[in-house]
């Protein structure tokens, strides 16, 4: 997926889609709008099935961006099977006025300047009250219902449902996935907080950088890192339990359950490796991808990561909370001291503002693990359901095929020509899988927020920031700094988890995104480097926690990079370089 | 040797606490709101070591420290020249001041400081230079609780700029007085009518500087954006520190330029001139 494909026309302006992806809107107004697709969070064409209910879980995420003050709505659009998002304003304007806004911005940017700051005044004030309270809103409010949620779910008997139960709870269901992405706004001021924090603490300590700032929220514990340490403890249990041990050096990924069900002394470590897929297998590569099998249901990637940990030797600082804890408190203590001479109220917004971001660091990673992985792992677990009902029944030829039909489908399953559907869809994805989508279609903005306010700031550092492009420069690259540090590795270009087996001890691990699944993989590499993302994604959050160098938003990175080079990373500048050519490292690696 | 308290009129003696201690100590005994502190007098420089002071000193630290509830005292020390006609005021050694000072042994280290600056051989020099005696330089030491003011202001009781009778002036801003007193900061402005105490007149302002206390001393900083555009002063604050000049204007029987401040939630009163010009 290159990035190629961007826009070519100028604000306001029609952009033409490629003649390989021409567009037929359904309404018509659509055109008018922007729509933007998303490499970081789809990989590909998603599914009719699938397509809804991710839809379903943007659509819930409106509630949020009222609730934060922020007059936009998001709306998607299957376009020739790929997903786009557009984000439109709730009230759209009459376009005599957008054209008057893009002319205003060239002629009189200062009064331009001036407009979009009263327009954008109010995004986010709604939060700060929230942000006040951050913690009980997210562990008395907001928690307790996601995993009211998730247990109902887990407490669905789906195999002991009748067909017309399975259609109820898919009502349900999509009701819910809709609920959980309104939930899923706890992103808005959970960034909020990260944001405003890491931005006072910069404006109060002079020369501190954002990666400094951001120490003082690291350290806790959160379901991400569990999950990874509980790896890491498994790793070292089949170090002292030999045959264990031995299986997963010996044998590959696919090959070590069924070689340890075959082994009694390993029943214990079966045991507690079937504990962990359960209290941390239940997620999909990512969060959209409901076609591929979760880790529960084939623990390759899991065996695999704890295969590398296995070889691993080393003690990993970052796998004992303890110790980082303490160098946190140790940071937060001096600030405090500090600013002990400070006026009141800057102190109060102080250990204000450090105590919301603290418990955003912690709900960062918390929301994924609740909503991102187990919501998601259910609606699969749900789909699958359908469809192993309707293969068995012969009105499907494979189990899969259940993700190319609709809900209105599998809802009047009786008169719909299922198979005939299936096969058109199969092909109409198969057709377009190997086309590359456009980054944006429809009409391009008429004029852009220059400055979002704080708001729109904390957002761009999450996952929402602007796809960078334009790098030419085939030996270097430049992002932003995500995690601090140097480190010198060999590039491994990963596109996806499947080629995840590809990371050796050591290497850079260049990918496009890296969700949670990922994070397993940052005790083997020893820097990460990503296409997209900003100080406050997941990908740069979590390297801190592991403390390895990251460099995130890069742009092109994955494009720009081949597999075997050494590559440089300087977390602290936010630049990436080639040391040393492909062709003569791997020489001297081998020599 | 004992130490001398202000508000305590054996310190109004400028022979013996200097003329700084002096005035401050008869402004605390006419207003309560006036840090506490306490004066180390003259005699205590000739006396043979400074360390014979610590008994009073450490006694005196704990008084305060028990008084006020406070697990430290956080105080300036400042020398207190007592040679105190307008020229001689300014020289070299009469002038040292020491800000944020955190305990006994803190003080002690400060007081010696002071008086090794008067005797030193550029203030002595100064004095042989104005002709007044080297034999004897005469130095007392302030030791006065430091206000970690919140918000700082200079208030007129008449109006500075039109010479208005009937207005009282307000000058704030964030953190200790520095700011405004050195023109580094634009403070926010409040009007307050002395007949009935109302407020006619806001102008906040842009309060981009601030002085606030660092280890060892002070330092001015930025203000931070969010509290920048905010007011330094609620209503009530500001009618305060009106009335504090309103009653010692009454006191004194004239106009007066103070310098008070608000920490912890208490209005705090620093220094108290007459005003000498106006219209």
């Amino acid at each position: 997926m290159s990035n190629s494909r961007t826009p070519t026309s100028t604000s306001g302006q029609p952009n033409p889609a490629p003649a390989d992806f021409s567009v037929i809107w359904d309404d018509p107004n659509d055109a008018r709008q922007t729509w933007t697709f998303d490499p970081a969070h789809f990989s590909g064409p998603i599914a009719p099935l699938s397509y809804v209910f991710v839809a379903a879980f943007f659509m819930g995420g409106n509630a949020g961006f009222e609730g934060a003050g922020l007059p936009f709505q998001v709306r998607v659009r299957r376009l020739n099977t790929y997903l786009y998002t557009g984000i439109m304003p709730k009230s759209a304007p009459p376009e005599a006025v957008t054209k008057a806004m893009s002319l205003l911005n060239r002629a009189a940017p200062g009064v331009y300047k001036s407009m979009m700051g009263k327009m954008t005044a109010g995004f986010g004030k709604p939060l700060n009250p929230i942000i006040e309270r951050f913690e009980p809103y997210w562990l008395e409010e907001l928690l307790p219902e996601i995993k009211q949620h998730i247990a109902y779910f887990e407490s669905s008997d789906l195999r002991g449902m009748s067909l017309d139960q399975l259609r109820a709870h898919l009502v349900e269901t999509l009701k819910r996935v809709e609920r959980m992405g309104a939930l899923h706004g706890v992103l808005l001021p959970m960034l909020f907080a990260m944001s405003q924090f890491e931005e006072l603490y910069c404006e109060l300590f002079e020369g501190a950088t954002t990666l400094d700032a951001l120490r003082l929220t690291q350290g806790f514990n959160n379901k991400t890192m569990e999950g990874d340490r509980a790896l890491w403890r498994l790793s070292r249990l089949a170090r002292t339990t030999p045959e264990a041990g031995a299986i997963l050096s010996g044998h590959t990924a696919g090959e070590v359950i069924p070689a340890l069900e075959k082994s009694a002394a390993s029943q214990q470590f079966l045991a507690d490796l079937h504990a962990w897929l359960a209290q941390y297998g239940q997620r999909l590569n990512s969060a959209f991808a409901l076609g591929e099998p979760s880790w529960i249901e084939d623990p390759t990637l899991a065996i695999q990561n704890l295969q590398a940990y296995v070889a691993m030797p080393d003690l990993r600082p970052e796998m004992e909370p303890a110790a980082l804890a303490a160098g946190r408190e140790k940071l937060v203590a001096e600030a405090r001291a500090r600013l002990a001479g400070y006026p009141q109220p800057i102190v109060a917004r102080f250990e204000t503002l450090l105590k919301a971001a603290q418990v955003a660091a912690i709900a960062h990673e918390d929301h994924n693990y609740w909503i991102d992985q187990r919501l998601f792992y259910h609606v699969r677990r749900l789909i699958m359901e359908f469809g192993g009902r309707l293969a068995q029944a012969g009105a499907l030829e494979a189990v899969t095929d259940v993700f190319y039909l609709t809900p209105d489908e599998l809802q009047n399953g009786r008169d719909v020509p299922m198979k005939r559907l299936v096969q058109e869809r199969k092909m109409e994805m198969e057709r377009f899988s190997h086309v590359t989508p456009p980054l944006m279609l429809g009409t391009t903005p008429a004029f852009e927020l220059t400055d979002g306010g704080p708001l729109l700031r904390a957002l761009f550092k999450g996952e929402m920031n602007p796809v960078k492009t334009g790098n030419r420069d085939t030996n270097k690259v430049k992002g932003l700094a995500g995690s601090a540090g140097v480190a010198r590795g060999t590039a491994r270009v990963i596109h996806s988890l499947a080629e995840a087996g590809r990371l050796k001890p050591g290497d850079v691990l260049v990918a496009i995104y890296t969700e949670p699944p990922w994070t397993p993989l940052f005790a083997t590499a020893s820097a990460v480097v990503t296409d997209t993302g900003g100080v406050l994604s997941h990908c740069a959050v979590v390297a801190r926690e592991y403390r390895i160098p990251a460099v995130v938003g890069t742009g092109n990175a994955t494009t720009t990079f081949k597999d075997g080079q050494l590559l440089e990373v300087d977390g602290d500048a936010g630049t990436v370089r080639v040391v040393v050519e492909e062709a003569e490292h791997e020489l001297a690696l081998a020599g | 040797m004992n130490l001398l308290w202000l508000g305590d009129p054996k310190s109004f003696d400028v022979a013996l606490v200097g003329g700084k201690a002096a005035s401050l100590s008869r402004l605390a005994r006419m207003d309560q709101r006036v840090p506490d502190g306490f004066c180390i007098p003259v005699t205590a420089m000739d006396e043979a070591h400074p360390l014979d002071l610590r008994d009073e000193i450490f006694a005196a630290v704990s008084d305060l420290m028990a008084c006020h509830s406070l697990p430290e005292l956080v105080v300036a020390v400042r020398s207190s020249a007592v040679d105190e006609d307008g020229a001689a005021a300014s020289f070299a050694g009469q002038h040292e001041t020491y800000l944020n000072i955190v305990g006994a042994d803190a003080i002690i280290q400060a007081v010696t400081r002071c008086w090794e600056s008067a005797r030193s051989e550029r203030a002595l020099e100064y004095r042989r230079q104005q002709g007044l005696s080297v034999d004897h330089p005469q130095l007392a030491v302030l030791v006065q609780q430091l206000v970690a003011s919140e918000t700082s202001a200079v208030v007129f009781s008449a109006n500075p700029i039109t010479g208005s009778r009937d207005e009282i002036m307000i000058n704030a801003s964030w953190g200790l007085g520095e700011s405004i007193v050195g023109g580094t900061v634009t403070p926010d402005t409040f009007i307050v009518r002395k007949s009935d105490l109302v407020i006619t007149s806001r102008i906040i302002a842009d309060k981009q500087r601030m002085t606030v206390s660092v280890p060892g001393g002070t330092g001015e900083v930025d203000v931070p954006r969010f509290l920048r555009s905010q007011p330094s002063l609620n209503d009530e604050q500001a009618i305060e520190m009106a009335q504090l000049a309103l009653t010692l204007d009454a006191t004194m029987n004239r106009p007066v330029d103070i310098e008070c401040a608000f920490a912890g939630g208490k209005l705090y009163l620093l220094q108290c001139r007459p005003i000498t010009t106006l219209q």
